[in-house]
């Protein structure tokens, strides 16, 4: 009997815990406050997913501005502004591979133009890429296809120009280097065959490490001596 | 009376809440299947997380980028390295190998190191090698200068109640578990002070030293550069070739 009593005693009670945790359920699944509990959450998510993704962009620009500080030689602290090289960012951009390079349309259109010796028209898409993209990598081959195209046209004024602004913002170019024969070239044409020597003579000094340079410069001195 | 017993906790136990967010990733679920590259950030702290040998434990809205399972970022906040096994942290382009325990901190874009017990290597060459941050002590750095050397402090001694008020959220036990470690890492900080003195002198010869010698080269090359500038000007600006 005793036992009978226990037996439904726990059976009631396992019922009205039944009955109790079905209620609960119930009343949460229908209740508003649950639907906005699980919007919160969504949102909650949201943000710091969004505060992760600020906090990788703000990493991608601090990468990028500690790759630029490297490739920047330090320049200038403490000395005098004039003494300070000028030199755009082309003159020391590496282009990235696999990277879209926009200036390249206007460079293959002008190279395409300077090969069929069409100077003048090359000319003015080399000095509109230039002008639209100061620090695209291929300013340099620009400038110097200019300097190339004025002095095949006899416009060796114009060429002068491009080669001391190609001196003065990429003097490291091996670019530079090559256009500088030209240089001595003009020079000696003029009868200014001692100015022409001495460009060589500094073609050799800065850019003899180029082999081919080192040649042409070595063949123009000789000629120039003569 | 058991059987009471078991009906009633099997009635709590539906009750239990399900668990909030923890933390968010990208790609997201990367942290779950271990797929490196993975950015993390920690809604609720997170302790002892497992990366190999190593562990982690990040505080909330610290964020870190794990390059590899060994290798990491730390993108903002703080981390402290435990137990580290040639764990690896990436500071502007350089690697800090990391064994023990670090306090790793991003601070207005310097990345600390604070070496509560074991030991900062940098393998590069552009942070002196020799300079490596002692027990009890705390150095930072950042962005390369225009030379590509990284810029740094000099390693000093770091705050106990700072470096306190960082490990304690992180920290294992109960309240009493953790003051006993707390007495511990202070008791193994306790020489760092006469390791400092000599330690300073050195470092600071040891750079004077290279300054000097890096200033001179520097010098060289600029009057050398501005001899050929002036020579290539002096032909180029001269007015008597430029005939018309």
């Amino acid at each position: 009997m005793a036992q009978k009593n226990f037996l439904f005693v726990t059976f009631c009670l396992v019922l009205v815990m039944g009955l109790l945790q079905t209620y609960g359920l119930m009343k949460e699944y229908l209740s508003p406050a649950k639907y906005f509990e699980a919007q919160w959450a969504r949102s909650e998510k949201k943000i710091e997913l969004e505060k992760l993704k600020i906090a990788l962009l703000e990493n991608q620009i601090q990468d990028l501005q500690t790759e630029i500080a490297t490739a920047i030689p330090d320049g200038g602290s403490g000395g005098d502004a004039s003494s300070v090289q000028i030199r755009g960012l082309a003159s020391i951009a590496k282009p990235k591979e696999g990277a879209i390079e926009l200036s390249g349309v206007l460079d293959q259109k002008a190279k395409s133009l300077f090969r069929e010796k069409k100077y003048s028209e090359s000319n003015l898409v080399f000095k509109e890429l230039v002008e639209k993209y100061p620090s695209s990598p291929r300013v340099v081959e620009a400038y110097f296809f200019q300097a190339e195209g004025y002095f095949l046209t006899g416009q060796y004024q114009q060429s002068l120009d491009v080669i001391d602004h190609m001196i003065q913002h990429f003097p490291d170019s091996e670019l530079t280097g090559f256009i500088m024969l030209r240089m001595g070239q003009i020079l000696a044409s003029r009868n200014r065959a001692d100015e022409a020597k001495e460009v060589y003579k500094v073609i050799l000094q800065v850019h003899g490490a180029n082999a081919d340079i080192r040649d042409q410069a070595e063949k123009l001195l000789k000629t120039a001596e003569l | 009376m058991n059987s009471v017993i078991m009906v009633v906790a099997l009635f709590f136990s539906f009750s239990a809440r399900a668990t909030s967010l923890d933390y968010v990733d990208l790609p997201e679920g990367c942290w779950a299947r271990e797929k490196f590259p993975c950015s993390l950030r920690a809604v609720r702290t997170l302790k002892n997380l497992k990366l190999k040998a190593t562990k982690i434990s990040i505080p909330p809205e610290a964020a870190i980028k794990m390059v590899s399972s060994s290798r990491m970022q730390l993108l903002t906040g703080y981390v402290w390295v435990r137990e580290g096994d040639s764990f690896e942290i990436l500071i502007e382009g350089q690697v800090a190998r990391i064994s023990g325990d670090v306090l790793v901190s991003k601070e207005d874009q310097k990345i600390v190191l604070q070496n509560v017990g074991g030991a900062i290597d940098f393998n590069s060459n552009r942070v002196f090698p020799s300079e490596v941050v002692p027990v009890g002590f705390e150095n930072w750095y950042a962005r390369p200068g225009g030379d590509g050397e990284m810029v740094r402090g000099v390693a000093n001694l770091f705050s106990v109640e700072k470096i306190f008020k960082k490990m304690i959220p992180l920290m294992d036990g109960d309240k009493e578990q953790q003051v006993v470690a707390l007495a511990e890492w202070r008791r193994s900080w306790a020489g760092r002070a006469e390791v400092g003195a000599q330690f300073y002198q050195e470092v600071i010869n040891r750079r004077v030293a290279v300054v000097e010698e890096q200033k001179k080269k520097k010098a060289d090359q600029k009057a050398q550069r501005e001899r050929e500038d002036q020579k290539l000007r002096q032909m180029f600006r001269a007015k008597n070739y430029i005939d018309q």
